[in-house]
């Protein structure tokens, strides 16, 4: 056992009572104060109105009756589960592609879904802005292609905003996607070809039924994510059409009201943790004890 | 090779529908590879379409771009405002990802090394800012720091910023930590070494890389934040990201698509690091 | 037939004909190629060069859900979203047999495996055994004209393996399935099999069966594989007599025309360990090498020697304990003669 010299001993004798678990607490308090306060003071916010006295939920009342915030609130759903089911078909066969081909394939396929998940949301949103105008990439195409005679709208419209969300959140439905079918045996797949499955009916009959719990969990993400998006649909969608988050930045720091601003964000985080729990109910209803024996 | 059964009753015989088999197998790969690569190419193309559009000689944008020239960064440069608002994301990115380190590093320990009561709650709550929308923590945030009576300022905007930050450093450093066999921290106490020398030579250096990949990730998600940034920079405070997303809202102009490829040459780095420190596969299960 | 990927040719022209209902296993060390033979004969992977027939037909280019051959993988591969009924009804209604048919087979197969009552259990609910077993039931629901079973014995202890050994054959028997086994299990080959067929480096080294690939090894590698064996460095002295002779380690044997190499030259014998028997002086009749006991150890069954001759060969002997006569064996440091009990079972091989 080696000694330590004056200096040393100091700093051994204060690390001996230093219990291992006391260093998740500077996180801890940090996100406690800093995190978990303000989300609880947003909730207390929103159950309180200006001119009444005490807990009420006069705000609810007041957005849940208003047409025009039904209606947004309806459009931010309807979009968001719209966009995630384009991101499972198109991020499932690429996980599945992920899943059959070899290490130059797979370093490949992570560093195009990681470098836009690191990338600026604005940048993303401002590509989509340059590809999707009247003299961008998708229109050239169609035009030189014949199959329009005028260049379509696409910016600043709501088919706009469905293309470029969903390229913004495929990354995320496809990582949990390649992570469940990762874990998935191989020779699942080739025990059901060897009885007799063609390659599709394998695929369908085995491989899908068993990858439930990755597309659970890339669909509660991507929803999540999809329906509290700000940026993408403020500046693809232009002024022409709103979305809850962009209710809920207009209430706050242009209108001030900020009981609207907090009963707003209250209604989105509810809506989502319902779909986050109905995902999980269905995951659940799949689950096949280990998969893969 | 041949074989041959005397089975008296096999059922069905081999290489029926020849044809049609191989029609339907070519037919699922072509629809699996289309899809995919299609993917690919959307996920690709977007960022490639930016970059390359920045590299225009000319005063506006398109894509092809007519005529290739550094012209813009050059310009970029003389920007005093992209400059300043620059400097402010920079300087709160590297303040937010040291303090983020120094706490995400110390709560990993715990996290995989203990047993105590509510460990999984807690785990679960230290990773909650990076699900909860950053929209809901932006506004959060903003009426906590107005009602305790705290003006807006940068160390205001940075200690958001590590709220939802802190989770990346957490996850890989843990992760790189429960991939530590635990055989090394016992060969080496067995060779002599205490407690504070084993930290330091064994454990320690081993887990660099995932401490540097987790301090990356958190620096530029720092770095491109937006949507926080909005809430709590105030009238009076720019960084980069806000700059972009006022130029871009008044103009489309090639200095914004100039600091686009700014930021995804940056995303590109920290990608290159995080293969080279761990492995972009083993990231995948992070 | 060969199988390359790139610059490494995995399976490089093998032969081989199985017969039908023929029990034969590809036994070889990790990396020999007969689990990339395998998956050819299976349809997964594409020969490189030659051909796979099938009952007179050339299947190269038929896809694998067509050829009708069923396969046990090494983890079972069984279905875990299925119960064990709809596990083994799989194949059936992949062949689109009308549902009658398919309860029926279904509940002869769970009475063929003695797992009668377990149709609605999930396989995650079973054992080993019992999972291995669900697997041979559902490859057998669809009567394949092949089986090919892939180290299908790899995840049970030692115990359960054996049981399992000869479960399998008692079923596969009576139905004379030709089977195709792959293990890296030589005791497990031996016992099962009709015939051997020892594998490394891509090719076929013998095919034969296991009493001929014990007894008569062509070659030192096969030698060497299976079961233990003494190999000494030897001179070829050229015919003499009725056999051939041979210098080993400094003593001189006679051994059967037919032992192997031929001539004169460099070469290896080969003893195996229960052909050499441990006396207290060189018996009279016989050549006999002289040393030193170095250890003695103590196996169950048998004893098993080891002793240095001519200060460098290490000659391994064993010898049955009942024989020992009255369990006294010999112990280390102990001045013994070693020689060989029975001439006709020395191999020669040309020396590498």
């Amino acid at each position: 056992m080696t000694r330590g010299g004056g200096g040393r001993g100091l700093s051994r004798r204060w690390t001996r009572h230093l219990r291992l678990w006391q260093l998740v607490l500077p996180a801890s308090l940090f996100l406690a104060v800093y995190f978990a306060v303000p989300l609880v003071m947003l909730f207390w916010w929103s159950f309180h109105a200006p001119g009444v006295a005490g807990l009420t939920l006069a705000n609810f009342g007041k957005l849940l009756t208003d047409a025009f915030f039904l209606q947004t609130l309806w459009l931010s759903v309807r979009l968001s589960l719209e966009v995630t089911a384009v991101t499972l078909v198109l991020g499932f066969p690429l996980a599945y592609l992920y899943t059959r081909l070899g290490p130059v394939w797979r370093v490949s396929i992570l560093f195009i879904t990681l470098l836009p998940l690191l990338t600026s949301a604005v940048v993303r949103s401002f590509a989509w802005i340059v590809i999707l105008g009247k003299q961008g990439l998708i229109n050239a195409a169609l035009v030189a292609s014949g199959l329009v005679d005028a260049p379509v709208k696409l910016l600043f419209t709501l088919d706009g905003v469905r293309i470029a969300l969903a390229q913004v959140q495929l990354p995320f439905m496809l990582l949990p996607l390649i992570n469940a079918m990762e874990q998935l045996d191989p020779s699942l797949e080739k025990a059901a070809v060897s009885l007799g499955a063609s390659q599709a009916k394998a695929f369908f009959r085995v491989t899908v039924p068993l990858s439930a719990p990755g597309v659970v969990a890339g669909a509660i993400l991507s929803f999540a994510l999809t329906i509290s998006a700000f940026i993408t649909p403020a500046m693809v969608g232009g002024g022409s059409f709103i979305v809850m988050p962009t209710l809920i930045y207009q209430s706050a720091i242009v209108t001030l009201d900020w009981a609207i601003a907090s009963t707003t964000a209250f209604i989105l985080l509810a809506v989502a943790l319902l779909v986050v729990w109905g995902g999980m109910a269905i995951a659940r209803r799949y689950r096949y004890g280990p998969a893969g024996a | 090779m041949s074989a041959e059964t005397a089975a008296p009753s096999a059922v069905g015989s081999v290489g029926v529908g020849r044809t049609r088999g191989r029609l339907g197998h070519a037919a699922f790969w072509t629809v699996m590879w289309t899809l995919g690569l299609g993917a690919l190419l959307y996920l690709l193309l977007p960022t490639l379409i930016i970059v390359f559009a920045s590299f225009t000689a000319s005063d506006y944008i398109a894509f092809p771009p007519q005529g290739l020239s550094f012209r813009w960064f050059v310009k970029l440069w003389g920007f005093e405002e992209v400059r300043a608002s620059a400097g402010r994301s920079l300087l709160v990115a590297l303040a937010a990802t040291a303090l983020s380190v120094v706490l995400g590093v110390a709560a990993a320990f715990p996290l995989v090394r203990s047993r105590f009561p509510g460990r999984e709650g807690l785990n679960a709550f230290l990773m909650s800012p990076l699900i909860l929308p950053s929209l809901v923590y932006g506004l959060a945030a903003l009426m906590f720091v107005s009602a305790i009576g705290v003006p807006l300022s940068v160390p205001v905007l940075v200690l958001s910023h590590v709220a939802v930050i802190v989770p990346y450093v957490i996850r890989t450093t843990a992760a790189s930590l429960m991939l530590l066999d635990p055989h090394l921290e016992e060969a080496a106490m067995s060779l002599g070494a205490d407690a504070w020398n084993t930290f330091l030579r064994v454990v320690l250096p081993n887990l660099v890389p995932g401490i540097a990949t987790g301090g990356a990730f958190a620096f530029i998600s720092s770095f491109d934040n937006l949507t926080v940034s909005l809430f709590l920079a105030g009238p009076r405070i720019e960084t980069l990201p806000i700059r972009l997303f006022a130029m871009i809202n008044f103009d489309l102009d090639p200095a914004a698509a100039a600091i686009s490829a700014v930021l995804v040459i940056l995303a590109l780095a920290v990608v290159l690091l995080a293969h080279w420190a761990i492995g972009l596969t083993r990231i995948a299960r992070f | 037939m060969t199988r390359r990927y790139g610059a490494v040719t995995a399976v490089d022209r093998v032969s081989l004909d199985v017969g039908p209902g023929e029990f034969v296993t590809l036994l070889g060390p990790s990396g020999c190629g007969k689990t990339t033979l395998l998956k050819c004969i299976a349809g997964f992977l594409a020969p490189s060069e030659g051909e796979v027939v099938l009952r007179a037909e050339v299947i190269n280019d038929v896809l694998p859900h067509l050829r009708n051959i069923g396969i046990v993988f090494q983890h079972y591969a069984l279905f875990p979203h299925m119960t064990v009924a709809d596990n083994i009804a799989f194949g059936l209604r992949m062949r689109k047999r009308p549902r009658a048919e398919i309860g029926r087979r279904v509940a002869e197969m769970l009475q063929l495996v003695k797992l009668g009552g377990f149709g609605g259990r999930y396989p995650h609910e079973l054992s080993g055994g019992q999972q291995q077993r669900v697997a041979l039931a559902r490859v057998l629901a669809v009567e394949p004209v092949l089986l090919l079973l892939d180290e299908p014995f790899g995840a049970l202890d030692k115990k359960l393996r054996v049981e399992m050994q000869l479960e399998v054959k008692q079923l596969i028997t009576p139905l004379r399935m030709t089977t195709i086994f792959v293990t890296h299990d030589q005791e497990e080959a031996m016992r099962m099999s009709d015939r051997v067929a020892v594998m490394n480096a891509g090719r076929i080294i013998q095919c034969d069966a296991p009493a001929a690939i014990y007894d008569r090894p062509r070659d030192l590698f096969v030698a060497d594989f299976i079961g233990n064996s003494n190999l000494l460095d030897a001179k070829l002295l050229g015919a003499g007599g009725d056999g051939l002779r041979v210098v080993a380690a400094g003593v001189e044997l006679e051994l059967p025309r037919d032992a192997g190499a031929s001539g004169a030259g460099e070469a290896v014998v080969m003893v195996r360990p229960e052909n050499l028997t441990v006396t207290a002086a060189a018996p009279p009749d016989r050549p006999a090498w002289t040393g030193v006991v170095a250890f003695a150890l103590h196996t169950g069954p048998v004893m098993e020697y080891e002793v240095v001759v001519a200060d460098t060969w290490r000659l391994r002997v064993s010898r049955p304990r009942a024989q020992a006569g009255g369990g006294r064996g010999w112990q280390e440091g102990d001045r013994v003669a070693v020689s060989v009990l029975d001439l006709e079972a020395v191999r020669v091989f040309p020396a590498r």
